[in-house]
């Protein structure tokens, strides 16, 4: 037999065009939010993973809580395949003091030459000069942090160890737009934090990789490699993710609902249209159709609505993605944002157009199987 | 005379209110033959056309195509039959609003998976005098051109039979003289059986059929004694 329904499931669309218009608006409605707050999710990922990965190497090597590394692992680090630059760090918890005013802070200690190949430090900066902090003897400090102590380049701080302080001129201010680095985060040079904490050692090794998004990858090699504990970049914000993964679930499921909210009115629309076809539904019958063949030009016109809905409300997404990450907001300041943090999240539309298919589809179910039961005699004999 | 196209043996059919409408009725149909079922309102046209037609399945006696009773086939296997055997005029056209009135006289053939380079559809409105209004959907034209369309799709897939119930019932005296006059015209090239119910008698003499009268439930070769 040959597929006739979809035929007569297109001519039907068009003969009935405000019914269908009505129900492919309904989906595409609510596609366009489903796809809006994806990419929100998608941009708020994409902004803090920038923001963090600005200041946070691709992976770390770590020999674990209050240990040092002695050993130099660079050249063994180097030969994995795939790895960019490799920069020992020591990390410490301290305190930045300027008059009267002292805020805790992390405080990192680097090698500036090596740590300039794995994180590009001398972008950030915003005050100061990168000549200058590149002598290792000074603090430079995020652009927050500068703000809560009022510390500018050229002032003078004190450093808080937990066995030491020193006084360090501050050579740099640095910006990264993520708020907990900005206000929480400390650079010195590696023997300035050596002397700090009376050691020769280091806390770990920082490591830069050709491609990030298969960080998860270098794991297993740099362990091997190294002989230290690996941890990946957005395993240091993992509450950050996590919380951001949840908050996305949840909104998506919101969605969801208002998808099967829009496939109740399309079923309704389409039990009103069934029982206008009622006719012609008979006469199909009388002139052969199988009850399974009325079904499918049923589900092929829920199909299509929802085929036609879905790339509508995703199109209607995408302009409305372009137009928000263009539009400029004012924020306070503490948000760091001028413009939305909006990404279109492209890799979502294809289960979202099957999300839409699917309500088309179920939407007709109802509306299918009363057809199926329409009896051609009772039909002929109305119009006989 | 050769084998019927379809028979009926002692059929009847009593509906589930409790009406008898059609009682006993015996009835081979012959191929190529014209006849016209006149009967008042009630008296059990359009059952037996529903029956004739392999539609509605009778309460009592068989209805015989090939020697089997067809109501022993399966659906599909009946559905087939009907569709490459018989064709159907109704009173209103039975157009289907949403399809162009080409696209109506194809339908059959589209269902049946006949290829699209051997659909008459167009040839048959030509020869019923659409040929201009293939484009036209049924509401844009009058009830007697949307009758002749009816009459093309009835015809489009080549029955042996075509059952018309009121064919003329909607339409002016001229424009039913027309719809007869094209009915022989098409038989005469096309060798189709035809049976008409009708109230109408006149429609006997239009079509030159052999009339059969259906009252208390059966088909009887001669009026009831008290008229319709």
């Amino acid at each position: 037999m040959g597929r006739w329904y979809w035929f007569v499931a297109v001519k039907q669309l068009r003969f009935y065009w405000k019914q269908t218009l009505g129900s492919v608006v309904g989906i595409a409605a609510a596609i366009t939010a489903l796809m809006v707050v994806l990419s929100f999710a998608q941009g708020i990922n994409d902004f803090f993973g920038e923001r963090i990965l600005l200041l946070t190497p691709h992976l770390t090597l770590e020999a674990g809580v209050n240990a040092f590394v002695e050993e130099d692992v660079t050249a063994r680090v180097l030969a994995v395949p795939g790895v960019v630059a490799v920069a020992p760090y020591l990390q410490f918890p301290g305190l930045v003091q300027k008059g009267l005013a002292a805020e805790p802070v992390t405080v990192k200690a680097v090698s500036w030459a090596q740590e300039e190949k794995v994180l590009q430090l001398s972008r950030l900066l915003e005050q100061g000069s990168w000549d200058e902090v590149r002598l290792g003897e000074g603090i430079v400090m995020g652009a927050e942090l500068a703000r809560l102590l009022g510390a500018r380049v050229g002032d003078r701080v004190v450093l808080v160890s937990p066995n030491l302080s020193v006084p360090l001129r501050v050579d740099g201010v640095f910006y990264t737009g993520y708020y907990g680095l900005d206000a929480g985060l400390a650079l010195v040079g590696l023997g300035v934090g050596q002397d700090l904490l009376e050691t020769s050692g280091v806390s770990g090794y920082g490591v830069r990789v050709e491609d990030f998004t298969r960080v998860d990858s270098y794991i297993q090699p740099l362990q091997d490699a190294a002989g230290l504990w690996v941890r990946p970049w957005y395993a240091r914000e993992q509450g950050l993710f996590i919380s951001m993964e949840v908050q996305r679930t949840v909104l998506v499921w919101i969605l969801v609902f208002t998808l099967l909210v829009s496939a109740l009115g399309v079923m309704n629309v389409y039990l009103l249209r069934a029982w206008a076809q009622q006719r012609s539904v008979g006469i199909l019958r009388a002139l052969g159709a199988s009850p399974s063949q009325i079904a499918g030009l049923f589900i092929v016109q829920g199909l299509l609505s929802g085929l036609l809905g879905g790339a509508m409300g995703i199109a209607a997404a995408r302009a409305a993605v372009w137009g928000l990450s263009h539009l400029t907001v004012h924020l306070p300041q503490v948000f760091y944002l001028e413009r939305l943090p909006i990404s279109w999240a492209g890799q979502d539309s294809w289960w979202v157009l099957a999300a839409a298919v699917a309500t088309g589809v179920t939407a007709v179910v109802v509306p299918a199987l009363r057809m199926t039961k329409v009896d051609p005699v009772e039909v002929v004999r109305r119009v006989g | 005379m050769s084998a019927s196209v379809i028979a009926l043996r002692s059929v009847g059919k009593r509906y589930d209110a409790g009406a008898v409408v059609l009682n006993d009725v015996t009835w081979d149909v012959p191929p190529g033959a014209r006849f016209v079922i006149l009967g008042s309102s009630g008296s059990g046209k359009t059952t037996l056309l529903t029956i004739l037609g392999l539609l509605l399945r009778p309460s009592a006696g068989n209805v015989i195509v090939e020697n089997e009773d067809v109501w022993r086939w399966p659906e599909q296997r009946r559905a087939t039959w009907r569709t490459e055997n018989l064709g159907y005029v109704w009173q209103d056209s039975g157009m289907i609003p949403e399809l162009t009135l080409l696209e109506n006289v194809n339908m059959p053939l589209r269902i049946r998976g006949i290829p699209k380079g051997r659909w008459r559809g167009s040839e048959l409105l030509f020869r019923v005098g659409l040929g201009q209004r293939a484009s036209a959907y049924p509401n844009e034209v009058s009830g007697g051109e949307a009758q002749r369309a009816a009459i093309a799709r009835a015809l489009v897939g080549s029955p042996r039979l075509v059952l018309a119930d009121e064919p003329t019932g909607s339409l002016q005296r001229r424009q039913a003289r027309e719809i007869c006059d094209m009915f022989l015209e098409l038989q005469e090239e096309l060798r189709f059986g035809l049976v008409v119910a009708t109230h109408n008698e006149a429609l006997v003499k239009y079509l030159d059929a052999e009339p059969l009268w259906i009252y208390d439930g059966s088909l009887h070769e001669s009026p009831p004694k008290e008229g319709m």
